[in-house]
């Protein structure tokens, strides 16, 4: 032992040591060397260009606080893979990016800080400066998590020189189900004679938004079961499935995989797309042709669609929870939204109002579409099982969708599947 | 003197041992623990014995789905992937000119990552730009028949990835090229002073000498094709109609995209006990046609 206590392999295995020891214990620590309280900040990958717009914003918040070291952690790759393993591993950010549908998953796996004490606490800010929708969206359990960053909802985006050269109506905001068939019917044609069809109507848009407008619910009152299977669900996915199967006005799944649905819209290969804002900025660059905004067309049980968008959340490991909130209330009101209007719509009301949003040069004409579909958007499904619940319905649906079996089979098989989710749910809490 | 070559020896060892009893070895061992909770990485793991298990049974009907896809690729993957390389390896056996730089054509697609593979692929079975149908629909055409979908075809869909399984049979070719050459050439003489001819030859010397090497590379291609995961990630997915739902990439969504850990690994253990009946089956029935050479 004394031998190998003075041999030359102590000093690497020191070194060594004392590295493992280093990586064990490191973190993220509170304050930075000129004691300023730390905010880290995990942005989600992005393009280039709109980077550029986010360094800026960044930069100017640093400027103006002073007393706040904000650093910014690139993550690229799954978003939300990787922050569930930074939480997991203890090395969470301060401040995250949150879509709807994950929400509730984050709360349950205990992963979110909740933003009402901060909220009360802070007189710059209150729930009501957003839209109600945004910020129901980002609650859960009666408590906010997050302060939603931009607004969307699913609207319609309709290529007015092709419903031009076929002389049929422009979508007018009363529009319903059969309106829309109507018109997509007439869109969906083989324009180069080839016998195969090449232009189609519109795009397919979420199912869910159907059957809420049908007056269904995907799940129960008591979100114990799946209720797909009443009347007005299945009347509403019969009609969706049937816009592919047996009208064939959205495009084929071979259509879809050679090009996407945005890129069929940009090509003229389909006269409706339903998307949600940010593809505005998409299309103002890329599309040479005259294009508007629309609503979704009403259901039987009226007008409905789909909130989207995303926001701010602050974890459970936050370690600065004053000065994270800081950056996420300033980045999502005015000052940090308002460089960013060019591509998103801002949850913060006032903003969404003003002329530097509306007014902006380069905007369809309908532009007011966008803020006016906050009024009925509705808050998409939150549950902790979201992904599990989705890939249970989503291939069976789609499987009605091509024809290949009726909505009323593939329910009478994937709802079981679902209830089985929601009880092991259930069992485990 | 010994001494110093046995703390040398340990010493030089010991990053693979602590790699593998920190890395392999004791996740290993967790995860048999695990298989028995519900985990969610996130909170405490609960214990629920038995529980995962009897839900893979009785209550996960994508489990059977994602099984029969798994057997399905396996048991027509393998076996081609095994023959195509043999015959490659035969035909680059022979002494004609510029056969090195066959070997590396051959050879090149295995440098290439599952990963991008995939992507290529992906690229290759579109329906309407991808490679696999430019070629063949003129021909199609002229017989009035409609264009495969692959990916998009459930029916298609697996023997898309078994075609595509064959564009690396490089590793495979080596194995066999290399026990080829093993191959005494004084058997060949004496089978051709008996008048054996070539299928003869193959039959009754080359595939006999080689059985040991047919073993191996269907053994290894049965296990790497049980795992099958990144071309899936990458390519389809879980499919139309769960068609290219393969075993391990149900279990990537059980681990990673519920975080249901518990669960995965139960999956990961069940997935282990079947790579291994199925292994020592092989080794049972190897013994009617693996010859070794020196063995009595």
């Amino acid at each position: 032992m004394k031998d190998f206590l003075r041999s030359s392999y102590l000093i690497p295995i020191a070194v060594l040591a004392v590295v493992a020891v280093a990586v064990a214990t490191g973190g993220h620590r509170q304050l930075d060397e000129k004691g300023r309280p730390l905010v880290v900040w995990a942005h989600p990958p992005c393009p280039p260009p709109l980077m550029k717009i986010y360094n800026g914003i960044f930069d100017e918040f640093r400027r103006t606080h002073p007393d706040i070291n904000l650093r910014v952690l690139h993550i690229t790759g799954n978003y939300e893979d990787k922050i569930k393993v930074m939480v997991a591993g203890n090395v969470a950010p301060d401040t995250i990016f949150m879509y709807p549908n994950a929400l509730a998953a984050w709360v349950e796996l205990d992963a979110l800080e909740s933003l009402d004490t901060n909220l009360e606490a802070d007189p710059n800010v209150r729930t009501s400066d957003y839209f109600t929708p945004m910020i129901d969206t980002f609650s859960y359990g009666g408590k906010v998590y997050g302060l939603p960053k931009d607004a969307s909802a699913v609207i319609m985006e309709y290529n007015v020189d092709l419903f031009r050269r076929f002389d049929v109506q422009p979508p007018r905001p009363d529009w319903t189900w059969n309106d829309m068939l109507d018109a997509a019917a007439k869109l969906t044609r083989d324009t180069d004679g080839d016998g195969r069809t090449d232009l189609w109507g519109m795009t397919p848009y979420s199912w869910w938004i159907f059957v809420w407008q049908n007056g269904g619910r995907i799940l129960s009152e008591d979100r114990s079961r799946c209720a797909l299977l009443e009347p007005r669900a299945v009347e509403a996915l019969e009609f969706w499935a049937a816009l592919r199967y047996k009208h064939g006005v959205t495009p084929t799944l071979e259509a879809e995989a050679d090009m996407g649905m945005h890129q069929m819209f940009i090509a003229q290969r389909v006269a409706m797309s339903f998307e949600i804002y940010p593809i505005v900025s998409v299309y103002r660059k890329t599309c040479e042709f005259e294009w508007d905004l629309a609503h979704v067309p009403a259901g039987p049980a009226g007008r409905c669609t789909e909130v989207r968008g995303s926001a701010l959340a602050m974890s459970r490991q936050c370690r600065n929870k004053e000065a994270a909130f800081e950056f996420v209330r300033w980045l999502t009101a005015a000052p940090g939204m308002s460089r960013l209007l060019a591509v998103e719509m801002p949850s913060w009301k006032s903003l969404a109002d003003s002329d530097a949003f509306v007014k902006m040069p380069g905007l369809p004409a309908s532009k007011r579409v966008a803020v006016e579909s906050m009024e009925y958007a509705r808050l998409p499904l939150q549950h902790p099982l979201y992904n599990e619940i989705m890939d249970a319905l989503n291939p069976a649906l789609q499987k009605a969708q091509r024809g290949e079996t009726t909505v009323r089979e593939t329910l009478d098989h994937a709802v079981p599947q679902v209830n089985k989710i929601l009880e092991r749910h259930r069992a485990r809490n | 003197m010994a001494l110093q070559e046995r703390r040398d020896f340990w010493l030089f060892l010991s990053p693979w041992i602590i790699g593998f009893i920190l890395f392999s070895f004791g996740p290993i061992l967790a995860s048999f623990a695990m298989s028995f909770t519900d985990y969610s990485i996130f909170k405490s793991p609960r214990w629920i014995g038995l529980g995962n298990y009897r839900e893979m049974l009785v209550d996960d009907p994508l489990i059977l789905k994602a099984l029969w896809n798994t057997f399905f690729y396996t048991f027509l993957a393998v076996p081609l992937h095994t023959a195509a390389s043999l015959a490659v390896a035969l035909l680059l056996n022979k002494k004609v000119k510029g056969i090195p730089i066959w070997r590396t054509f051959f050879y090149l697609p295995c440098v290439v990552s599952g990963i991008a593979m995939g992507v290529l692929w992906r690229w290759i079975f579109n329906p309407e730009i991808g490679l696999a149908n430019t070629i063949l629909g003129p021909f199609l055409d002229i017989l009035r028949l409609p264009h495969p979908q692959w990916l998009l075809d459930p029916v298609l869909a697996k023997p898309a990835y078994v075609l595509m399984n064959l564009w690396s049979l490089g590793g495979g070719m080596i194995i066999f090229l290399a026990g080829l050459q093993g191959v005494p050439e004084h058997l060949y003489e004496a089978a051709d002073i008996d008048g054996a001819g070539r299928w003869a030859q193959f039959r009754h010397v080359t595939f006999p000498m080689i059985t040991p090497v047919v073993f191996f590379q269907l053994t290894m291609g049965l296990i790497g094709s049980f795992q099958i995961f990144a071309q899936a990630y990458v390519m389809s997915g879980r499919g139309i109609d769960n068609s290219t739902l393969f075993y391990v990439y149900y279990l990537f969504e059980q681990a990673f995209r519920y975080f249901r850990m518990g669960y995965a690994s139960a999956m990961a253990w069940v997935l282990f006990a079947g790579i291994l009946a199925v292994t020592v089956l092989k080794f049972k029935l190897a013994k009617r046609w693996v010859y070794y050479e020196g063995a009595e």
